[in-house]
């Protein structure tokens, strides 16, 4: 039961203004909580026998703190007590009626074919999803026919994955939500507004984001000139990134035969036998660095394109 | 009073909320100034019109807000007409031998308080700010500034570009300080080099030191001197105390003058005695402290000097 409570509560918004929100609703032999951009439902036959909606965060812990098998009781009043042994917790409740349910399809949704490789392709592109609020559309993935897309305005990637629905802004907080239950997708349902997940035990239900992305598709379609990515890079830019002078902006400069921090009260270099030639944000070739295994980095100042790991991107550096 | 040129311009907004020998002393020392034109501010904002035409005061420049924001968080709408003759009751009187006005243009902002604009309504409001941008223009010349918001195209970036000289450049206030500063950079990577640019409510440390601003402006001296905090520029960092006798953190360890180290009381100390204000004056005078955050501000400024940094390069137009 704990599993499942916890497995739904990843859907309540604890610090909302609306108080139901909160809460998780037990109807049915199931649990739901929303938190209007997110449904959980999961399956609890150990609740078949309740109707009730209380406070999530709190009927969690009481069932945690219970040392054997909970006992959950429903008063006149209204209030739920759970109880083990000599403890016992009451807690406020609301008649499962209230709570504004959600179905697992949504309206004017179709079935789309649980494509192979979905959870997977998520995760190679999610380290690649923006938080900056100022470019909405970039908060979420693309999810077009042949590729699953992500950008952070300096680098985009994209996956190639066959995706049988409608092209949607698939939101970073759903994709990081889908990854983290990491269970078997059974089924999708997806609108132009919506998508569900079926799970064995339950299902999740998200908003999708309604900013649509700029055209892409002319950028991953230029000439490309690969090389391997030296051995040794990653781990030598690493050694230097501690000693940027700038924390704000940790810039790593690559020169024949040595890459280097900027210069300033502390800096750091170290020989690389190469002849390449760029200055990038430190936490961008981190994360390209983390997956590209064949890069050119030779069209700097001009974006660089990378690929590895099942996924192909491009990068822009930093200019003076 | 000639005061030396600053790296950068620092328009001091706000009203100090009592009209005083505390406003002068801040003048002498201030360069710019900014007044919005709401009017609820009006008069304030005519007696600083005589302030900066005082030989005794620094300030040579001397910016007017048209109050449009405040004006639509109340649900109205500031005509512009009725701007006009406000803004003649500010030009028309500032000695603009010794002061250099500036006009904000009557931005339209689109939609209405806690509802987010439609495509459609922002490009109805830009035309609508063009409209009284030529309007302002025609009847003030080049001392009218357009303004380049935040959620606008980086086409209208260009557009506003070439409508003037000098503009005014509107991060979102509701959104995090780094994004801010993210898009603020971006818009100075796409500006011609020496573009002068006004940051509106942008002195965040990192705004400041990563954009390269021509001038920005806050109030924030001011709201902190009235929550009964000093903010004092010490060994290239900031010293902010609650030093009001008023203030809940006097019974909070460390948080207050009362109860601070040995060096943070010290610091206090010693710009209060720079500027020839009495400590037993900040803790019961909001306008004692919104002089000394003033004057620290000046000394702050004296110090600063901008670096040109490295310009994140991004893949998508703004």
């Amino acid at each position: 039961m704990i599993d499942m409570l916890n497995f739904v509560n990843r859907a309540t918004d604890q610090k909302g203004i609306v108080p139901l929100l909160s809460h998780i609703c037990v109807h049915d032999g199931k649990l739901q909580a929303s938190n209007s951009r997110m449904t959980i439902e999961g399956k609890c036959p150990q609740l078949a026998a309740h109707s009730f909606t209380v406070p999530a965060e709190k009927f969690i812990k009481a069932v945690e703190r219970c040392k054997d098998v909970p006992k959950i009781e429903r008063a006149a009043n209204g209030t739920v007590k759970i109880s083990s042994g000599r403890f016992r917790v009451t807690l406020p409740s609301l008649d499962a009626v209230n709570y504004p349910h959600q179905t697992f399809k949504p309206s004017e949704a179709v079935e789309i074919e649980a494509a192979a490789g979905f959870s997977l392709a998520l995760r190679k592109i999610a380290p690649f999803i923006s938080l900056d609020a100022s470019r909405p559309w970039s908060l979420g993935a693309c999810l077009t026919k042949d590729y699953f897309y992500a950008t952070n305005n300096v680098t985009i990637v994209r996956t190639p994955v066959k995706w049988a629905g409608p092209v949607i802004n698939l939101p970073g907080y759903i994709i990081q939500e889908i990854l983290n239950i990491d269970e078997p997708i059974l089924s999708i349902w997806a609108s132009k507004t919506s998508v569900s997940f079926e799970y064995e035990e339950g299902w999740l239900r998200a908003q999708l984001y309604t900013d649509a992305w700029p055209d892409i598709s002319k950028m991953f379609e230029k000439e490309k000139e690969f090389e391997d990515v030296p051995d040794g890079l990653l781990s030598a830019i690493e050694q230097l990134i501690p000693f940027c002078p700038d924390v704000k902006f940790p810039s790593i400069h690559f020169k024949d035969g040595a890459i280097s921090t900027a210069n300033g009260l502390q800096s750091a270099e170290t020989g690389f036998d190469w002849k390449v030639q760029g200055i990038y944000r430190a936490e961008v070739l981190q994360l390209v660095l983390g997956v590209a295994t064949r890069w050119s980095p030779h069209t700097y100042p001009k974006p660089v394109f990378f690929e590895g790991d099942g996924v192909e991107g491009l990068m822009v550096g930093a200019k003076r | 009073m000639a005061l030396p040129d600053y790296s950068l311009k620092f328009y001091f907004s706000g009203s100090m909320g009592r009209a005083d020998d505390h406003e002068y002393a801040v003048a002498k020392e201030m360069e710019c100034r900014l007044c919005s034109c709401h009017g609820d501010y009006m008069a304030a904002a005519e007696r600083w019109v005589e302030i900066s035409n005082d030989k005794s005061t620094g300030i040579t420049k001397y910016l007017a807000d048209s109050g449009a924001f405040t004006s639509w968080s109340k649900g109205h709408k500031v005509d512009i007409n009725q701007l006009i003759k406000t803004y003649h009751r500010i030009v028309d009187k500032l000695d603009t031998s010794k002061v250099q006005p500036y006009l904000i243009n009557l931005d339209v902002i689109p939609g209405s308080k806690g509802k987010t604009a439609g495509t459609e309504e922002i490009e109805a409001a830009i035309k609508e700010s063009d409209v009284n941008f030529n309007i302002l223009n025609k009847e003030f010349g080049d001392i009218v500034i357009p303004v380049y918001h935040q959620n606008e195209s980086e086409a209208r970036l260009a557009e506003v570009d070439a409508m003037a000289d000098y503009i005014c450049v509107s991060p979102r206030n509701d959104l995090p300080e780094w994004t801010r500063v993210k898009w603020s950079e971006e818009v100075h990577s796409k500006l011609p080099p020496g573009k002068r640019t006004h940051g509106l409510a942008t002195t965040g440390a990192n705004m400041m030191n990563r954009v390269p601003w021509y001038s920005v402006d806050s109030a924030a001296w001011l709201y902190s001197g009235a929550m009964g905090k000093v903010d004092c520029w010490h060994g290239g960092k900031w010293v902010s105390i609650n030093i009001s006798k008023e203030s809940p953190d006097r019974y909070n360890d460390r948080k207050h003058y009362d109860n601070a180290d040995k060096l943070v009381r010290q610091v206090i100390e010693e710009r209060a005695a720079f500027h020839n204000i009495e400590v037993s004056k900040l803790r019961d005078d909001h306008m004692a402290r919104k002089l000394l955050n003033g004057l620290e501000i000046i000394e702050f400024l004296k110090e600063f000097k901008f670096e040109p940094k490295l310009m994140q390069d991004g893949l998508f137009d703004l």
